[in-house]
């Protein structure tokens, strides 16, 4: 592997009660590529990602480890090295598009926002570029756009408005926080691919956090497989789904639902799988 | 992706047009400043004249009226229509300046405590419990005894116990819009913590502000009544509504207009300031609004 462009080794946190949320996660993605974070609820997939970006809850707090963007220590780092970092080399795709944008505020003040702010662009050439950013994905009548505020735009043009804010200033790094997962399947669909693009146009690394590993076969390189705030298992997408190694990898897989298969029914993992994994990392 | 929504979104201020009972207690509001920046134009006669002659006269429309006095005179024989319109500047000059003073203090100490949490939040939500402790009257008797009777007193009176009310409803929906993701997509846009409260989170908290700004100038226009009443407001050659009640009170077996009419004056007034925050709050709640 080329120099890691972030390399997070042994991470873990707490929550206010003393549980732990991250149990020593550590994993590597070089410059360009895309790593999946798949688990069920509660396994630290999103503490993972606010604690790069450094937006982890008042109640979470690290104990250990380090979180190194291009050589340079993140966790537990001043808040003016970040700053300086967000929005230029790290930039996020939010969760849910409904209240990752703010209400009261149109659609072209929010986009030119990490322009000016961070490009010291004016107000007129940001607002051009980004009229040029909602082009990039895919969307059309960009005045009309830029004008709105986000209640009058559907779920699936308020996550390309983010993708594009996002992949704004070219960073090299995204952290997509489940992205998808608010929207139905077709416009699902779309926001992957468009995800993909961009990123091989940009040669931008994806940080990947869902809970569905349909998404990760589509666009991931790299796969992390955590559980109760641990990693499992952590492979190429190739060989998670060919030899899974861990018993709760093959047990996720298999809880998959299977569209090709109508009358299949769901397979849920089983108390025995959680209880034995459970163990494993507790040792 | 032609899914923009067809129409444009209708402004705020042709939202607030829509709500009959903001229309209606905004009008009668503004009927209010205009009576209290125009007084003497209206006002038909000297507020202080005294006329024992004409000490008691009837409203226009009942037996033994006199010309000229529409809502007939007090005990002294003072034209009780001129009084009210009199009363009505102190009325809004409290309402205004007092409920304007008490938003600004609550508003920026709930913003700040809801935003930063911790220690800044416990200091103030602490300092919050404690004043409310108090019971509101009487706290504002005893300020204006101490401060000495006149108008700052009393506007300062209001500020100092209502600017709690404001505080605690700022600091709760502060918080809530905090845990909001925009503000976490600003945070990661690196955007600067002072920048982020004012301009992200200020925007989606004026509309409970507005209402509730609405809501205390009609307690403060009872809160100076209550003063005047006990004659620790203005002095006493000022006419206000509520010492024009404590003078009716005295007379009210002769001549219930005395104090039916500035009774009425207060009513109407506090009542339409809340009918203006109920229809502000049905036009800007953002939880409507989506």
């Amino acid at each position: 592997m080329r120099r890691p462009l972030l390399d997070i080794e042994g991470l873990s946190a707490q929550n206010a009660a003393g549980q732990p949320v991250l149990r020593g996660v550590s994993l590597m993605m070089g410059p360009g590529e895309v790593h999946g974070l798949v688990g069920q609820s509660g396994a630290g997939k999103t503490s993972i990602a606010k604690a790069i970006l450094g937006i982890l809850p008042r109640a979470v707090t690290l104990t250990g480890g380090s979180i190194r963007f291009d050589g340079l220590e993140l966790a537990g780092a001043d808040t003016s090295i970040l700053d300086k970092l967000l929005g230029t080399d790290i930039a996020l795709i939010p969760q849910d598009p409904l209240t990752a944008l703010n209400p009261s505020r149109r659609i072209g003040a929010q986009l030119t926002d990490a322009l000016r702010l961070k490009a010291g662009l004016s107000s007129r050439t940001a607002m051009a570029k980004a009229a040029r950013l909602l082009e990039e994905v895919h969307l059309t009548d960009t005045a009309r756009v830029l004008r709105a505020y986000p209640h009058e735009l559907s779920g699936g043009m308020r996550q390309r408005v983010l993708i594009a804010s996002a992949f704004a200033l070219n960073p090299r790094l995204i952290i997509a926080d489940e992205p998808t997962s608010a929207l139905d399947v077709t416009v699902q669909k779309q926001i992957l691919r468009l995800i993909r693009r961009l990123q091989r146009d940009h040669e931008t690394a994806v940080l990947f956090v869902t809970h569905d590993l349909g998404v990760v076969a589509q666009i991931c390189d790299d796969v992390t497989v955590l559980f109760s705030g641990a990693v499992v298992e952590q492979t190429t997408v190739h060989r998670l789904f060919s030899q899974p190694m861990h018993a709760y990898t093959r047990a996720l897989i298999a809880a998959n639902p299977r569209y090709d298969q109508p009358g299949a029914s769901l397979r849920p993992i089983s108390d025995e799988v959680t209880e034995a994994t459970l163990k494993g990392i507790s040792a | 992706m032609a899914d923009v929504v067809q129409t444009p979104l209708p402004g705020t201020f042709s939202r607030i047009l829509r709500e009959p009972r903001a229309v209606v207690g905004g009008l009668f509001i503004l009927f209010l400043i205009f009576c209290a920046v125009f007084t003497p134009l209206i006002a038909p006669h000297d507020p202080l004249e005294q006329d024992l002659l004409l000490e008691k006269v009837p409203p226009a429309w009942q037996q033994g009226s006199e010309a000229g006095y529409l809502l007939g005179t007090d005990g002294l024989g003072r034209d009780l229509l001129s009084r009210l319109i009199h009363g009505a500047q102190v009325s809004m000059i409290v309402a205004f300046v007092a409920g304007t003073l008490a938003c600004l203090l609550g508003t920026i100490l709930g913003l700040l405590a809801g935003f930063f949490g911790g220690w800044v939040d416990t200091v103030i939500s602490r300092l919050v419990d404690i004043w409310m402790s108090f019971p509101p009257v009487l706290l504002s008797i005893l300020l204006v005894a101490v401060l000495g009777s006149g108008l700052h007193s009393v506007i300062v009176a209001i500020v100092v116990i209502d600017w709690t009310r404001f505080c605690r409803v700022v600091r709760t929906e502060t918080m809530a819009q905090t845990k909001l993701e925009y503000v976490d997509s600003a945070v990661t846009l690196g955007m600067p913590r002072a920048r982020i409260l004012i301009r992200e989170i200020l925007p989606n908290v004026l509309p409970v502000i507005l209402v509730l700004l609405s809501l205390e100038m009609g307690i403060a226009v009872i809160v100076e009544a209550i003063l005047s009443f006990v004659g620790l407001s203005v002095p006493t050659d000022t006419p206000t509504w509520g010492g024009m009640i404590a003078e009716g009170r005295q007379v009210i077996y002769h001549a219930w207009w005395v104090l039916v009419f500035p009774l009425a004056a207060l009513f109407l007034t506090v009542l339409a300031f809340n009918q203006l925050g109920d229809g502000l709050r049905n036009a800007l709640d953002p939880a409507l609004r989506r």
